[in-house]
């Protein structure tokens, strides 16, 4: 079924321009591989089970590239895919299954070609029966392409619902009155009865007809019991366009990644209209919706899945897709294992990226060079990709360090995936430079943002271990590739008299005295000739200041230090509180105002005459907080939970604040984030030290000592190598 | 108390009679299951020093991510022997979901010809099955795949380890796994920790608490009528332990 | 899939651990110097990892040795200068960034 947005017929009242189809002509298949007189056994019971279509197929497998003969079942009932597959798993467990567990809706549009707000035309019929509102489609042309940066899109009817106030999580009780936003209308409803707030939204909805619901904690909180009271007051809550559905709710849950705990909450998903939380989005809370129209043309996945799923995800999406068209065999589950290695091997293989820790201190005229995508770049240009790597063609050894062959006859999947996904990423950056119009600029800005996470999450894909098509010595390959790149960048620069300052796997900071601009440009070319990987110098720092541990200043870390640009004022950070989701906005602004008024110094003179009124800007805020002014909201701290909170140990803040909010029950998860204030971090009794955000009532005052504290330590990083005598050379 | 991750934990950790059993354990053919502990599969490298000393070839099957190198090297370094020939002798690969691990186990047969060695350790058997991502039929359907490989193997010569390691927290497919295991082993041993050290416990399967449907499984499992604790029947083996420690990873 | 072998910075901190008798007998003041040395071994973590080492220790030891060379230049060179002139006083007096680097650029 599919819902398209008539734009013939402009005469028409919005409502009817909504249209429904119904294809009947897609008929999903899958394949059955093996011993073909097993396979042939199955087929009499087979057919006379179900309705399906079944043929003999030459189809490629995967690994070696071999075409070899495979049973196609053409599934004509689509509610019984899911069944068909079971059934011939369970009667012939040793035969092996194709593209059986590829979604259905994304699987008709890599056969049809189609992608979500593409622009189409379609030749209809009228419904069987006049009462029945969908047509049935007969015929569709795709007249629009997924790779093109100029996209028209549909002109979508955005409906948002929030709650009244700042956006903060209504589970850990926040309350406010529903806000109904449409273009620039907004409606407050206050309405304390259910039962009129109810109506007051349905006949919204009747009225305004939506193409996206936009929430603010709508997966979770707002449809979940907006639907619960629609359903007790018996009234209707017309979310759905099609009326034959319910919404579909999907349940929380708590899972490590990576080493870390993460919580994904529960969804709300609708049926001819799309509900997007903006609260429970990765893609949309990183790049917006223009983010998430492009990556859902791109990766043909429906909107309202792609605004909840990874863009690892998207990724794989697009790989299932070509290897579709190629009619190569998908395998069902993920079972190719490592091939073996010896010890010595894997000491050698299973190595990640190589860090130059930095030269602490000040450093004046400060090139930073980055690889552009490094890792899609290796998959792209070396052609590495989970079939290419170690083939069974036996290709020649490629890889530096670790001696892998690269096959030199195929083109690999993923890079075949990836290669237009960077250029259009660059296209989109071009773009990007050219505009002057700010919105224009926005959107290419989100448009490239959205490419780069597909990129960046198509390497860690490759050693994921449920991606479909990641194989780890691929992981490994990209990784030696990335290091011997890296060295050969470090050895390039140095040789041209430039001094390695500090280089993070695919970035180096390079320092030369009296380098220009075009020094570095040049040096920049020099590195992409010697790698053979596209490289973009990020910028020349007037200056830049690596900063060390925060435990310990004389230990050097990684990617903590701030620096400015040369030709404009335009501040470079990493690793301070201002970039931090967790620092309260107190600090976060004192660090923000302070590194604005830093940006006007070139050298470190003019860094010490700038110091001077910094160290004025920390003193009004300090005053602020010692007078008592600062709002609550500006010290509010965030937390990720990283266990249970009866679990915690110790009687950490967190801990005391979690704590708090399941007194007044609350459920709280690993992996949900929650908000506090200091209020008396050292009381003996640790239920003072921390309150949470939703019990906050007007008598709670806050820990005047600690968030000086916090202040003073978070000005550190500015005045550390400056406290007697620069340290500048 | 076993020394927590971060420590090394030295071959002295294992009573006398163990250290002699990890020698015999890899010198015969068999399907020998040692659980238990909470970190069976790390403790699992004690078992490659017997069949290294020997001159022998051995594969790793690492499902439980816990293959570490360096206690190799330490190890031949004590025992002045080139770490590169320890090294270039084990053979390691490495299954993350219970798919590879099944497949894997299918090809150990032909990987053992290629690299001419009949001694084989698993880790993480059958831990890796125990998958919340997984429908616990469909665990099972694939462990009773491979389950019916490695039954196969004491026939065709080879020695396999299996180390399992104690669940941080129960659960009925766990239990089935550990069950369908133990009764297709040649034999099945606790690591437990006594006062004297970490020690060997040969154990029978609960024979009570079979299900009907397990039945079949039992058909070839060949297990012994008393449980055994081992005294010093091997003290020529004994002497290449001593000297053994390691360090850990982490 | 997580990282399987140890990396260098693990080795580190495993190769100190192992040293934690050692550590212990060690006086108060001399710990801290140990604490430090294990610490300025990462700085030169890349080359570590880099080359895989077999026996860790070895590489440790060579960036310590490394590291030592590194401090013994730059007051060297800081003893050339107060010797050297008085107008140079003003820059040798500041402190050394990071105690590391300034040696690096001798060549």
């Amino acid at each position: 079924m599919l819902w398209v947005i008539d734009a013939g017929q402009p005469a028409c009242p919005a409502g009817r321009r909504r249209r429904r189809l119904v294809d009947s002509s897609f008929v999903p298949s899958f394949y059955v591989g093996g011993a073909l007189d097993r396979i042939a056994q199955l087929t009499p019971d087979l057919s006379a089970r179900f309705s399906v279509r079944l043929d003999w197929v030459e189809r490629q497998e995967l690994w070696s590239g071999d075409w070899q003969t495979v049973l196609q079942v053409g599934v004509q009932r689509l509610e019984q895919f899911a069944q068909v597959v079971h059934w011939v798993h369970q009667r012939a467990p040793r035969l092996e299954l194709f593209n059986c567990d590829i979604s259905l809706p994304a699987l008709y549009a890599y056969e049809k070609g189609v992608f979500p707000l593409a622009r189409c035309s379609f030749e209809v019929e009228g419904p069987d029966r006049p009462e029945q509102p969908a047509e049935r489609l007969r015929a569709l042309a795709v007249e629009d392409d997924p790779w093109t940066t100029r996209y028209e899109l549909p002109p979508l009817t955005v409906m948002e619902w929030r709650l009244e106030g700042d956006s903060r999580n209504p589970h850990h009780g926040h309350r406010g009155a529903l806000e109904v936003r449409v273009e620039d209308r907004v409606e407050t409803l206050a309405e304390e009865d259910p039962g009129e707030l109810l109506a007051t939204l349905a006949r919204r909805l009747r009225q305004d007809d939506p193409d996206i619901l936009l929430t603010d904690w709508g997966d979770s909180f707002l449809l979940p019991r907006l639907l619960k009271a629609a359903e007790r007051a018996r009234l209707p809550l017309p979310l759905n366009r099609d009326p034959a559905y319910a919404a579909h709710h999907k349940r929380a849950r708590s899972y490590f990644s990576y080493g870390r705990i993460v919580f994904k909450d529960s969804s709300t998903t609708l049926f001819g209209r799309v509900h997007i939380d903006r609260k429970n989005s990765f893609v949309v809370g990183e790049t917006d919706l223009e983010g998430l129209f492009e990556l859902s043309r791109l990766t043909k996945l429906p909107l309202q899945y792609m605004a909840r799923t990874s863009t690892g995800t998207g990724i794989t999406s697009m790989q299932l897709d070509r290897a579709l068209q190629q009619g190569i065999l998908i395998p069902w589950q993920k079972r190719e294992p490592e091939e073996f290695k010896s010890a010595r091997q894997l000491l050698l293989s299973d190595r990640g990226g190589l860090v130059f820790k930095p030269i602490l201190g000040f450093h004046e005229n400060v090139g930073e060079l980055d690889f552009a995508s490094m890792f899609p770049s290796i998959m792209a240009r070396f052609n590495v990709s989970p079939e290419t790597i170690n083939c069974r063609c036996g290709c020649p050894a490629r890889v530096p360090e670790i001696g892998y062959g690269i096959c030199q006859r195929r083109r690999g999947l993923v890079p075949q995936v990836v290669a237009p996904v960077i250029e259009k990423r660059a296209r989109y950056k071009r773009l990007l430079g050219e505009a002057a119009d700010p919105a224009a600029r926005a959107r290419y800005d989100d448009r490239q943002n959205a490419l780069k996470w597909l990129l960046v999450t198509c390497f860690g894909y490759l050693g994921y271990k449920n991606a479909r098509f990641g194989r780890i010595e691929a992981h490994e390959a990209i990784n030696a590739f990335g290091r011997e790149k890296l060295l050969v960048a470090k050895e390039v620069s140095e040789r041209a008299g430039f001094r390695l300052l500090h280089a993070i796997v695919d970035s180096l900071w390079v320092q030369k005295r009296d380098a220009t601009r075009e020094d570095y440009e040049h040096l920049a070319r020099m590195l992409e000739a010697a790698t053979d990987l596209p490289i973009a110098l990020e910028g020349v720092y007037k200056y830049i200041v690596f900063l060390p541990s925060r435990r310990n200043r004389s230990v050097p870390v990684p990617n903590r230090y701030f620096g400015a640009f040369a030709g404009s004022h335009k501040i470079k950070v990493r690793g301070l509180e201002v970039r931090r989701h967790d620092a309260p906005p107190l600090v976060a602004r004192m660090q923000e105002e302070v590194l604005q008024l830093l940006a006007e110094a070139h050298d470190a003179g003019s860094y010490r005459g700038k110091l001077a009124e910094a160290v004025a800007v920390l003193a009004r805020f300090e005053e602020q907080l010692r007078e008592g002014r600062v709002a609550w909201e500006d010290l509010v701290i965030r937390k990720r939970l990283t266990q249970e909170p009866q679990k915690y140990q110790k009687n950490s803040l967190v801990a005391v604040a979690a704590q708090a909010l399941e007194a007044c029950g609350v459920k709280l998860r690993p992996g949900e984030v929650i908000e506090y204030v200091i209020t008396a971090a050292d009381s003996l009794v640790p239920a003072e030290r921390a309150r949470p955000v939703a019990l906050l009532n007007g008598f709670s005052s806050y820990d005047r000592e600690k968030y000086l504290e916090l202040l003073r330590k978070a000005f550190e990083p500015f005045s550390l190598y400056f406290a007697q005598a620069p340290t500048t050379y | 108390m076993l020394s927590p991750r971060s420590e090394p934990v030295p071959a002295s950790a294992f009573t006398g009679p163990a250290r002699r059993l990890l020698w015999t354990l890899t010198s015969r053919p068999g399907l020998v299951v040692v659980s238990g502990h909470p970190e069976s599969s790390r403790l699992s490298h004690y078992f490659l020093a017997a069949p290294l000393l020997r001159g022998e070839a051995v594969l790793f099957l690492d499902a439980a991510n816990c293959f570490n190198p360096y206690r190799l090297v330490a190890f031949a370094n004590q025992c002045r022997r080139p770490p590169r020939e320890f090294l270039e002798r084990v053979r390691v690969s490495r299954a993350f979901t219970c798919f590879q691990l099944a497949e894997l186990v299918e090809r150990t047969p032909a990987a053992a010809r290629r690299f001419r060695t009949r001694r084989i350790v698993l880790t993480g058997v059958p831990d890796i099955f125990d998958d919340e991502e997984l429908a616990p039929t469909e665990a099972k359907n694939v462990f009773r795949r491979a389950l019916e490989q490695l039954r196969r193997w004491p026939q065709q010569k080879l020695t396999a380890l299996v180390f399992s390691d104690a669940p941080s927290r129960p659960s009925p497919l766990g239990e089935w796994l550990r069950r369908a295991l133990a009764q297709s082993a040649t034999a099945v041993y606790r690591l437990e920790e006594t006062p004297t050290g970490l020690c060997l416990v040969e154990k029978q399967p609960s024979w009570a608490t079979l299900r009907k449907s397990d039945h079949k499984l039992l058909a070839s499992a060949s297990c012994h009528s008393e449980p055994r604790t081992f005294g010093a029947k091997n003290p020529a083996a004994a002497g290449c332990f001593t000297s053994f420690s390691m360090t850990s990873k982490r | 899939m997580g990282r399987t072998v140890a990396t260098f910075h693990q080795l580190i901190e495993q190769s100190r651990a192992r040293f934690a008798k050692y550590r212990r007998a060690l006086r108060r003041e001399d710990q801290q110097v140990f604490d430090d040395l294990f610490e300025r071994v990462k700085y030169y973590a890349a080359a570590g990892s880099f080359e895989t080492p077999w026996n860790p220790l070895d590489a440790i030891f060579l960036s310590l040795l490394l590291e030592q060379q590194k401090e013994i230049r730059a007051l060297a060179e800081r003893l050339r200068a107060l010797e050297g002139n008085d107008a140079n006083r003003s820059l040798a007096a500041g402190p050394l960034p990071g105690a590391r680097g300034d040696g690096a650029v001798g060549d």
